[in-house]
This record gives C-alpha cells, sequence and structure tokens, in this order.
C-alpha cells in the first residue's frame, strides 16, 4: 500500500480544502477505495476517479485539475515512499482559479499578486477595463457606517413575502378534506366523524439581491451586503450577487454565521469594489449565467443601483426587460431618490425606472427600515 | 410483503471498458470519463450523481444502464412539495374509509376494533411508490432507480432522501421494516435549477455531464437517428455546435440535435438550406429571443473551428 497515489490523496484533499471546496473525510475514504479499483497507470483515469469522489462542483473543476498535475505529476520521477512536496505558488500557471490556489498553497508571492492595483484608486468613477482589485477590509469602515450597520442588524429585518408550497399543513378552514387524518378519527371512534381539512403550506419567497458595489454606490453597497445578511438569518432562501464591471455571487461568501467573518469574506471574494459601472452587461452575464437557477420560484428581485450606465442604454433594455419578466417584483433601491427632486433622466435610470415594479431610496439606515416595513406590509397583504 | 424469489443478477461489469461497451450496446456513447465513474459506481455501490444542462442524456444514462443490465428501472421524477406519501409509500385512505363503513354496517355488534385496524392496514391497502419499490426483491436482481430532477424537489426530501439512501431500509410503522437485501443501484439527476444540498452530494460519486464534441455528437447521431445520413448529420452537428458557442438562453443539448436530424427527415429533406432552417429551428431553440437572433444571421452562425 505504499503506492504514491494513495499516498498524495490526503494532500491532495489537504490543498483542495485550504481553496475553500468542501471535502468530507468520507470522500476521500471513497477516493482510496475507488484508487484500488482502477489501473493507476493510466492517469486520466486516476484524475477522473478521484475528480468524481472528491469534488462535486464544476466550477472547482479546474481548479482541481491543476492541482491534481502539480501533485500528480505525469513524470514517473516521484520517489517512492516520500510523497511530493506541496508545490509553491509562483509554480502556478495563470489558472482563473489561480488567486484562490495562490492563498492556500505555502507561498512568498500572494502578495505581489494583489499589490500593484492597489493604488489605482482614482479609477473609481471611470468604467476603465482594469478593475481595481484592491480586496478591502471592513474594518476601514468609518465608525458612523460601522454603527449604522449594527443599528441595521438590531432592528428586525424585513420578514419575507411569503408563497404558496405544494406541501399541505392542517387548517380549519383549508379547502381539501385530510383523509389520512380523517381516518385516524374513525379509527378513535368518533362519530360523527369531525370534517378534517388542510390547505397549502405557506414558505417565505425567494430574494435576489443584486448589488452594484462601483465607486458612486460604494456608501450602501457595503450595507446592504449586512441585510443581506441578516436577511438569510431570517430564513427564505437569498441569493446575492454584486457587480461594478463583473458579476459575483456572495452567497456562499455570506453565509457564515458570524457577520464578521461573512463580511471578510464577501471583501476578499468581491474584486471590482469600487469600480466603474457596466449594469447593462453584469445584469446579461446574470441572465445567461444565473438566471435560470436562482430565478425558478418566482423570487422578489432587489436591484440596488444608482442606475448610472456608463455603456449605452440598448443592452441593459434587452436584459432588465428579460430580468423583469422572470421575478414576481423587480424592486429598485435607488439611493438618488432621497432627494425630492430627483428625476430618472439619465439614460440607464430611465430604462429601470420603466421596468422596475417597486423603487425606494436606501441612503441611510432609517430609509432602509422604512424598506422593511413596506416590504412586510406588502407580505402580509399578499397572504 | 411480496415473496422473495430466487434472483438471477446480471453480471456488472469488471472494468472502464467494460462499462463503456455495456452502454454502447444500448446506444449509448459515453466518453471515459463518465465510464471510469459509472464502474466506479457499481462497483463500490455509491449512487451517481450528474449534473448538466438539459438534453444532455442524464437519464438516458439510467435507462440505457437498466437496459443493459437486464434490471427493472424504477424511477421518480421530482418536483416541488415531493414528500414521502408521493415518494415512498401512502395508504389508500378513501378504501380504508370506505371499508370501515362496510365493516360497521355488516357487522351490528363490533368486530373487534384492533382486528379491524389490522385489516385495513394491510398490504392489501398499502400503494407502493418508487423509493419502497426499488427497495423490495426484484427477480431480475436489483433495479436500477433513478431520481430524475433532484432540484426540482425541495430542501426537506432532500434530507428525507439522504437517510433512505444511508441504509436503504425503511419502516412502515403498521407493518414494519423493509429493508432491501441488495441495495438498488441509484442514479440522480440535477439540472442545476439550484443547488443541492452538500450532503447529498457527497454520499455520491459526482459526474458533470457536458455538451459532447463535434466528432461525438456526430457518433450519437449515426447511433440514434442514422436515418438522416452522414451528410445531413455533418450538416446538424455544424451547426449545433457553432450554436453552443454562442451566448444563447438555452443552448441546443444532444436531445434537441437528434429531434432535429428526425425531423428534417420527416420532412422529406436530405440538406439544410436556409429555408428549412428557417422553419425548423423551433425543435433547436426554445426561446423566442433565441430565435429570432439566431434567425437574424442564419447564414454565420457555423462555428469557425469545425
Amino acid at each position: 500500500m505504499t503506492d504514491p497515489a494513495l499516498l498524495t490523496l490526503p494532500r491532495l484533499a489537504q490543498a483542495l480544502r485550504d481553496t475553500g471546496v468542501k471535502v468530507g473525510s468520507g470522500s476521500v475514504l471513497v477516493a482510496s477505495q475507488a484508487l484500488a479499483l482502477i489501473d493507476l497507470g493510466r492517469r486520466a483515469d486516476v484524475r477522473d476517479a478521484l475528480r468524481a469522489a472528491l469534488v462535486s462542483e464544476p466550477a472547482d473543476f479546474e481548479l482541481f485539475d491543476t492541482l491534481f498535475e502539480l501533485l500528480f505529476p505525469s513524470e514517473e520521477k516521484t520517489p517512492t515512499g516520500s510523497a511530493p512536496a506541496l508545490p509553491r505558488s509562483e509554480d502556478l500557471p495563470p489558472a482563473p482559479g489561480g488567486r484562490r490556489l495562490a492563498a492556500a498553497l505555502p507561498q512568498p508571492s500572494v502578495r505581489q499578486m494583489r499589490a500593484p492595483e492597489l493604488v489605482e484608486r482614482d479609477a473609481a468613477g471611470s468604467a476603465s477595463d482594469s478593475e481595481v482589485l484592491s480586496s478591502k477590509d471592513f474594518e476601514q469602515m468609518s465608525a458612523a457606517e460601522l454603527e449604522s450597520a449594527r443599528r441595521l442588524l438590531a432592528a428586525a429585518p424585513p420578514r419575507a413575502a411569503q408563497r404558496r408550497t405544494r406541501r399541505f399543513i392542517a387548517s380549519p378552514h383549508g379547502a381539501q378534506l385530510d383523509l389520512r387524518r380523517t381516518l385516524r378519527a374513525m379509527l378513535r371512534g368518533l362519530d360523527p366523524v369531525p370534517p378534517v381539512r388542510r390547505r397549502a403550506a405557506l414558505r417565505p419567497r425567494d430574494w435576489v439581491l443584486l448589488v452594484d458595489v462601483s465607486g458612486s454606490m460604494a456608501a450602501y453597497s457595503r450595507m446592504a451586503l449586512h441585510l443581506a445578511w441578516a436577511l438569510a438569518r431570517r430564513g427564505g432562501r437569498i441569493e446575492v450577487f454584486t457587480f461594478a464591471t463583473h458579476l459575483t455571487r456572495l452567497t456562499r461568501s455570506l453565509r457564515a454565521a458570524d457577520p464578521d467573518v461573512a463580511m471578510q469574506f464577501a471583501t476578499r471574494a468581491v474584486t471590482d469594489w469600487d469600480g466603474g459601472t457596466r449594469i447593462g452587461e453584469c445584469i446579461a452575464d446574470f441572465n445567461h449565467r444565473w438566471a435560470r437557477r436562482v430565478l425558478t420560484r418566482a423570487p422578489w428581485v432587489i436591484l440596488l443601483t444608482d442606475g448610472l450606465e456608463r455603456a449605452g442604454t440598448e443592452q441593459l433594455e434587452t436584459e432588465v426587460t428579460r430580468l423583469a419578466r422572470q421575478c414576481r417584483e423587480l424592486i429598485w433601491i435607488n439611493p438618488l431618490r432621497r432627494s425630492p427632486v430627483y428625476q430618472p433622466l439619465a439614460a440607464g435610470a430611465a430604462v429601470l425606472d420603466r421596468h422596475a415594479s417597486r423603487q425606494y431610496t436606501a441612503h441611510n439606515v432609517e430609509s432602509l427600515l422604512a424598506l422593511g416595513r413596506l416590504v412586510e406590509t406588502q407580505a402580509r397583504a399578499n397572504n | 410483503m411480496p415473496v422473495q424469489s430466487p434472483t438471477r443478477i446480471s453480471p456488472a461489469p469488471t472494468s472502464i471498458e467494460e462499462t463503456e461497451a455495456l452502454l454502447r450496446s444500448q446506444q449509448y456513447l459515453a466518453d471515459r470519463t463518465l465510464s471510469v465513474v459509472l464502474f466506479l459506481a457499481l462497483k463500490l455501490g455509491r449512487p451517481l450523481f450528474l449534473e448538466g444542462e438539459a438534453g444532455t442524456g442524464k437519464t438516458e444514462i439510467a435507462r440505457a444502464l437498466a437496459a443493459g443490465l437486464g434490471r427493472d428501472l424504477i424511477r421518480l421524477q421530482c418536483y416541488e412539495g415531493l414528500d414521502a406519501s408521493a415518494a415512498l409509500y401512502e395508504w389508500n385512505y378513501l378504501r380504508q374509509i370506505l371499508e370501515l363503513r362496510v365493516a360497521e354496517a355488516a357487522s351490528g355488534t363490533d368486530r373487534s376494533k384492533a382486528a379491524l385496524k389490522d385489516a385495513i392496514f394491510s398490504p392489501e391497502f398499502l400503494i407502493k411508490r418508487p423509493l419502497l419499490q426499488a427497495l423490495e426483491p426484484h427477480a431480475k436482481g436489483p433495479p436500477v432507480l433513478l431520481i430524475d430532477e433532484i432540484d426540482r424537489a425541495d430542501e426537506p426530501f432532500e434530507a428525507f432522501l439522504l437517510e433512505i439512501l444511508a441504509d436503504y431500509q425503511v419502516t412502515i410503522p403498521e407493518l414494519g421494516t423493509v429493508r432491501a437485501a441488495q441495495p438498488p443501484i441509484v442514479i440522480l439527476t440535477s439540472n442545476r435549477t439550484r443547488e443541492v444540498h452538500d450532503a447529498l452530494k457527497r454520499r455520491c460519486l459526482y459526474h458533470w455531464v457536458g455538451y459532447p464534441d463535434a466528432v461525438r455528437e456526430l457518433e450519437i447521431l449515426a447511433a440514434r437517428a442514422p436515418e438522416a445520413g452522414s451528410a445531413l448529420s455533418l450538416e446538424i452537428v455544424r451547426f449545433v455546435q457553432g450554436l453552443r458557442q454562442r451566448r444563447l438562453q438555452k443552448p441546443p443539448g444532444v436531445a434537441e440535435s437528434i429531434e432535429w436530424a428526425r425531423a428534417i427527415v420527416a420532412l422529406g429533406q436530405h440538406a439544410l438550406t436556409p429555408q428549412l432552417m428557417q422553419e425548423t429551428l423551433g425543435v433547436l431553440l426554445k426561446y423566442e429571443e433565441d430565435i429570432a437572433a439566431v434567425r437574424a444571421n442564419l447564414p454565420g452562425v457555423t462555428a469557425p473551428g469545425t
């Protein structure tokens, strides 16, 4: 049992975990059993077998393949008995997962990979193609901001609107007879048998939050993420995406139980804080990659942006139309509305104005809470 | 409970090559990765989790496997709100209630309550749903249990399924425990309209079913729609592969390619003309926007590389 493949397996598993892929010890056991069943001389088969056992998310395949290449070198030069050392991060090919990989491997060079972009702060506000790769810490939030966020979390977030499910619960005035409980009543000897009824159970409607994190929205997007975290705690499924120059899914990052940890994950995941805005392109990306996955149950989509699109509005028009058609409500939260004389005259804003089913402002904690109350009232009315 | 009948189990494949040949015998052309994973799933007795876009042949894998092994295929189509009574078993309450009433009317003096209860909670009144069927003994050997589109079911059902997959047994309070002597071959599919919980995925071997490359798709067409002929098939594959490079709401899957080939043959045609494509695009594309976009530049959609 001194096969190099078996010896390297735990390292592979650990490297995967370090990059954020969840690998249980059960999976590692399955992987080792799988290795016993196949021809270890066929490297591609070994890769397929290990991947099927260890990874269950196609987005992580590339990461896995890279790690596999590094830990299972194709030339048979690996000295038996001693597993190969973990590669250093400068050996990494410039793959898309490279940054996550680099962070997981012992390395001198992570800092160098990120540092050069930090100075380009003045790119904020211009839709430059080079993203501002700063990864901001929430410690940099001003005291006032932090205080606002805390108050926001302390106040109960809005109850999510409800939708009917196809499960049933007992209800004296339900529309359907509950045969199972009727039979039970008969067996208990109740005579006459009381009619036992049931109705469709309700559950919180899903939410999808699309948060603009571009330069002009910087002050609001952080609060929005805190709100998103709090909503997720409150029950109901919530999907969170951010966008400025590209779309980032934050749902998993925000799942952490501790808000500080969640925000740390989020800050690390988003690479275009304070970048320019390409709303149309980002919504197009959302429609293409995510809509069919997260808009399946007629959710409420909340779009937090000032609508200041730098690119043309033709694409924005097409994509927002498509988005609006696929959700129950498209709610546009626009901090600029705080001004009583505001009119959605900018081209991008005009498009959103036409398609959003409701619009609110959210420039401070008070208005966010007011929004919460409105949503809650609506939720009750919908029942 | 049905009487255990002597079972003769069809031989399971003993190598990756045999697995591939088994699927091929059922006109299913699997790539090497799928063969490896399927072989391991059979060998290790693990459920196989197949994820991928609609129309890439996930359900077909289960069918081909069942047919190739000569086993029964038991299919559980998932939907939101699917629960134990629809997936596992349910008592036929209506019949039970009737039976109770009849018994009460017939015997002036009460038959003993317990006897009556036993009578109506007998297998005769049990409606067996797919999961229970899959746990029962089968003459042809353990069946293939296809749990189709698990992403449509909701989280509570996933948790329930985890429990079943953990020990392949269920307890019906009134009747006792049903345990599979040999666990069924379990295949789960998902179109990825939502994320299935990690806990369930981790219990399975995972395989992502992607679109085939041009060469394989051509082979698939030759196997599944031979009437189209090689020239037409080639044209179809080129066009469809080109479409998948574009940003469509729903790119056509292999199922659509096969369907399209058959449709064109049914129209008595043997070559793709712009006119014919105009008329039959609805077989390939299911969104009005996609059809409009493709129609707008019909001659220019062929992939540059193929």
